[in-house]
């Protein structure tokens, strides 16, 4: 009897254990890391072990790693060189580095043999790729294991890495192999606009380091042991495709869970109120389960950095994200809830689709620009969902528009490599507010069920395999049951505009003419709602594909005013209403705030003199 | 106590000062409506022009405010606010220009309220006091200058920005003071008259704050407000109050001057 209870029981749980064992993501470079932190020396000394698959047909006849600290060794790197131009400083504050010193496979030594390669540019000054040939090229398909040693020195904060005072935050602290595609390297250069792309896997990763800090993690911490000051600290992580931690001997801790979540939060002393940001994870965790997808793995770490190493702030890493909280001057701001909701929310984009940020910055950026707003709309409203001090008020979306959305000629592309903006801000507008606003219109398109029905298919049919926009595309259509080609074919792969605007009406007698313009090259169907004096009003429809177009109507009742549907990327949504009286309430109004502006600033200008 | 009757006696003689000579107040108040009409109205035409005929965003704005709105309008409609801008800053420039002029007639009007200054008296005495009052005020600009850097350096310390705050004041009651004579009689008259100067420091404080606040209500009232005219003039009161009020502390500072000078 009790054998049979027993293999009952097995058989009931035998699933859910196939269940919990069963990997969520091809696990194709696996790293075991022992590192020793010195934060004296600002080093860390580590050994790495990758067991790698190699993907595709044809014989591999090198290897490829990516050094991104390299970039800030000093001012000859492609970043420092990008930041030159783009009018940034063109030295590291401080010089940063990462070196292989050993690599061997199978026994042979390959580190002699390294060379820095530049696959995006000529730049031959760049370390950031380094290649290794291999004298006998490897066969696909199969499982080779890579023992590695390497130095990083971290750099003063830069980029989101380094140090600060005794802050630290290890972010591409280690080499990482390059990702094969279609049997050849897709790896890139460490650019000024640009952020990763990696293979997923699982870590174990050995951090040593002084007893006096505390650290925080994108692992479970598995094991501690301590000894002669130091302190040994085992971390494992699956499914993910980076690792990364932050160190400083006063960070305060506090831990909350949701539905089965850790939410761990590493904070400064002086932010009081720091449990806000694991109120937005855990909003943003419940909207996310809600509408897109569920959040498998069992922590969330948020580091909330000291302001005076801000400079970490608002970073994502799987499992781990740094945020910053407003200064108190700008309390009423919601900043930190925003940049925890976009940095949680990445965990979807950029952790699980984990798109390539190289090529196509959008599908994360752009994507999580558009969810981070509709999860703070959700739970600040619409229109205070950025500042919100009484009828100061303003949206977070409103704050993406401020960047240069609305600047004009748009002078890059949605979907291009990122190092190939014409400018971090044109980066910005391109891959975080043009995404957000053409989904959000995309949003009023096909309503909002449908686009996150096509959201939340996207997700769960390429989470874990790095989809492109192509295959976004693919999945809403087939997710939201609605082809919205035709839009996303002019917002994503052309540089126009939206702007539709009511030129004016002309009346004569019973007749009307509503004039509507298109400014914008971008076709949209447009719907127009005329309001009469005294009568019901009326719904009529235009293609939208000419310039212009007069709509006609007869009527016996005057017309009182008319107006156009305003989509989100409409670039003037001021003139989709027109009424043949005129009425400057609202004109004055903004007068009159210019004038007390002006007049306030005579009588300062009386006060310092 | 005694300090205290004597620093609010100040302010008395100090609101008696502004009453006797009424000119001078209106002439600062002018001086401030030319200027502000100078910098504003070119804008007006702009502000209103652009909504007119559009009701929806019209009445979003009166309605609905949030500053998503003034995004999108500065979007379709702002290209002219830098030329008004800096229009409006040259006018800010020689405003202060026109009001340290105004002070070399005011501060000898209300360091003798009773004389006659008929006869071109005035302007010879606003010609002797020109060069000290020109002096005070460029010091005080530069003391401002660098207090406004060092607040926006340690914004983040709440403790810091307010004792720069009122280090400003301070030094705004020494600047009244320096304008009536030297800057050494200046220090000399604050160590008269400790008490009395800590207190116009205060009164000085307190009334910023209030008219800060005062300013800080009207922008939250005119964002929940339909009736953008009637906020137009509850503006314009609260300017003139502040012009009063500027005034009435210069005369208050006067007076001080003129106790020390006496005792």
């Amino acid at each position: 009897m009790g054998r049979l209870v027993k293999r009952l029981l097995l058989l009931l749980l035998c699933p859910i254990w196939l269940y919990a064992a069963d990997p969520l993501s091809p696990r194709i470079a696996n790293y075991e890391i022992k590192a020793n932190f010195n934060p004296t020396a600002k080093t860390i000394e580590g050994e790495e072990t990758i067991t790698w698959t190699i993907e595709g047909d044809n014989p591999l006849p090198s290897l490829q790693f990516h050094l991104y600290w390299n970039a800030f060794r000093d001012g000859k790197s492609t970043y420092m060189r990008e930041a030159a131009r783009a009018s940034q400083p063109d030295e590291p504050p401080e010089a940063g580095s990462i070196e292989i010193t050993s690599l061997t496979l199978d026994g042979e030594e390959l580190a002699p043999l390294g060379r820095f390669i530049h696959p995006d540019d000529s730049n031959v000054e760049d370390r950031t790729v380094e290649e290794f040939p291999l004298e006998d090229a490897l066969d696909p398909n199969q499982t080779v294991v890579l023992h590695i040693r390497f130095k990083s020195k971290f750099p003063a904060l830069i980029a989101r890495a380094g140090y600060e005072r005794d802050f630290f935050m290890a972010g591409q602290w280690f080499p990482k192999i390059g990702v094969r595609q279609r049997d050849l390297w897709n790896t890139h250069q460490y650019h000024l606009n640009s952020e990763f792309f990696a293979d997923f896997g699982t870590y174990r990763v050995t951090l040593t380091l002084p007893t006096a800090y505390i650290v925080a993690a994108s692992g479970d911490l598995v094991s501690t042991t301590t000894a002669g000051g130091q302190r040994t600290l085992i971390y494992e992580s699956d499914d993910v495709h980076d690792f990364a931690w932050s160190a400083w001997t006063k960070f305060r801790r506090a831990e909350d869970h949701w539905r089965g979540v850790r939410i761990e939060l590493y904070y400064p002393p002086e932010h009081t109120d720091a449990v806000r940001h694991i109120e937005a994870a855990k909003a943003t965790l419940a909207w996310f389960d809600r509408n897109i997808g569920s959040y498998p793995y069992p922590r969330l770490v948020i580091v909330d950095c000291p302001e005076w190493a801000a400079e970490a702030g608002g970073m994502e890493y799987p499992t781990l994200v740094t945020t910053v909280m407003p200064p108190p001057a700008f309390m009423w701001r919601r900043e930190s809830e925003v940049v925890t909701i976009h940095e949680v929310g990445h965990q979807y984009f950029y952790g699980m689709l984990a798109s390539n940020e190289f090529e196509e910055a959008w599908l994360d950026e752009g994507i999580n620009s558009y969810t981070e707003s509709a999860i703070t709309d959700e739970i600040f409203g619409r229109r205070s969902s950025w500042d919100s001090l009484g009828p100061l008020r303003g949206s977070d979306a409103g704050y993406n528009e401020m960047p240069g959305f609305l600047a004009r000629p748009v002078t890059d592309l949605v979907v291009q490599p990122s190092w190939r903006y014409a400018s971090p801000a044109s980066y910005q507008v391109s891959s975080y507010s043009r995404p957000l606003f053409l989904l959000r219109t995309a949003e009023e398109l096909l309503g909002r069920e449908a686009m996150y029905r096509g959201l939340r298919f996207y997700f769960e049919h390429w989470k874990f395999k790095h989809p492109t926009t192509r295959d976004f595309l693919a999945a809403m259509k087939e997710g939201s049951r609605q082809d919205l080609g035709w839009y996303f074919q002019q917002v994503l792969y052309t540089t126009h505009w939206l702007d539709y605007g009511i030129e004016g009406i002309h009346t004569d007698g019973n007749e009307n003419w509503v004039r509507v313009l298109r400014t914008g090259e971008i076709e949209m169907p447009v719907e127009l709602t005329v309001h009469f004096e005294g009568q019901p009003d009326r719904k009529l429809f235009w293609t939208g594909s000419e310039g212009w177009h007069d709509f006609y109507l007869q009527s016996a009742a005057p017309i009182s005013w008319a107006a156009i549907t305003t989509h989100a990327m409409d670039a003037n949504p001021t003139d989709n209403s027109y009424a043949p009286q005129t009425n400057p309430a609202g004109g004055r109004k903004l007068a009159g705030l210019w004038t007390f502006l002006v007049q306030h600033l005579l009588e300062i200008a009386a006060w310092l003199v | 106590m005694a300090r205290l009757g004597a620093g609010l006696g100040a302010l008395s003689l100090g609101r008696q000062t502004v009453a006797v000579r009424p000119r001078l107040l209106l002439l600062a108040w002018l001086l401030q409506v030319v200027f502000a009409t100078l910098a504003a109205a070119p804008a007006w035409g702009v502000f209103t022009n652009s909504l007119e005929h559009r009701p929806v965003f019209s009445n979003e704005l009166l309605n609905d405010f949030s500053l998503d709105l003034l995004v999108s309008w500065r979007g379709a409609y702002g290209r002219p606010l830098l030329g008004l801008l800096i229009l409006a800053a040259i006018l800010i420039v020689l405003y202060a220009a026109a009001k340290i002029a105004l002070d070399c007639f005011l501060f000898p009007a209300y360091l003798a309220p009773f004389d006659d200054f008929r006869d071109g008296r005035l302007g010879r005495a606003a010609a002797q006091a020109a060069p000290r009052i020109i002096w005070a005020s460029v010091a005080s600009l530069g003391f401002s200058l660098v207090l406004a850097g060092c607040v926006l350096a340690f914004h983040d310390r709440l403790w810091l920005v307010v004792a720069l705050i009122v280090v400003g004041v301070f030094l705004r009651v020494l600047t009244n003071l320096w304008k009536c004579g030297t800057f050494v009689q200046a220090w000399a008259a604050i160590w008269a008259r400790p008490g009395s100067m800590l207190w116009l420091t205060l009164v000085t404080l307190g009334s910023v704050l209030l008219y800060g606040a005062l300013s800080g209500a009207w922008v939250w009232f005119d964002l929940l407000s339909t009736r953008p005219l009637a906020m137009f003039c509850a503006a314009e009161v609260l300017v003139f109050a502040g012009v009063y009020l500027r005034l009435w502390l210069a005369a208050s500072a006067v007076v001080l001057w003129r106790s020390t000078e006496n005792h």
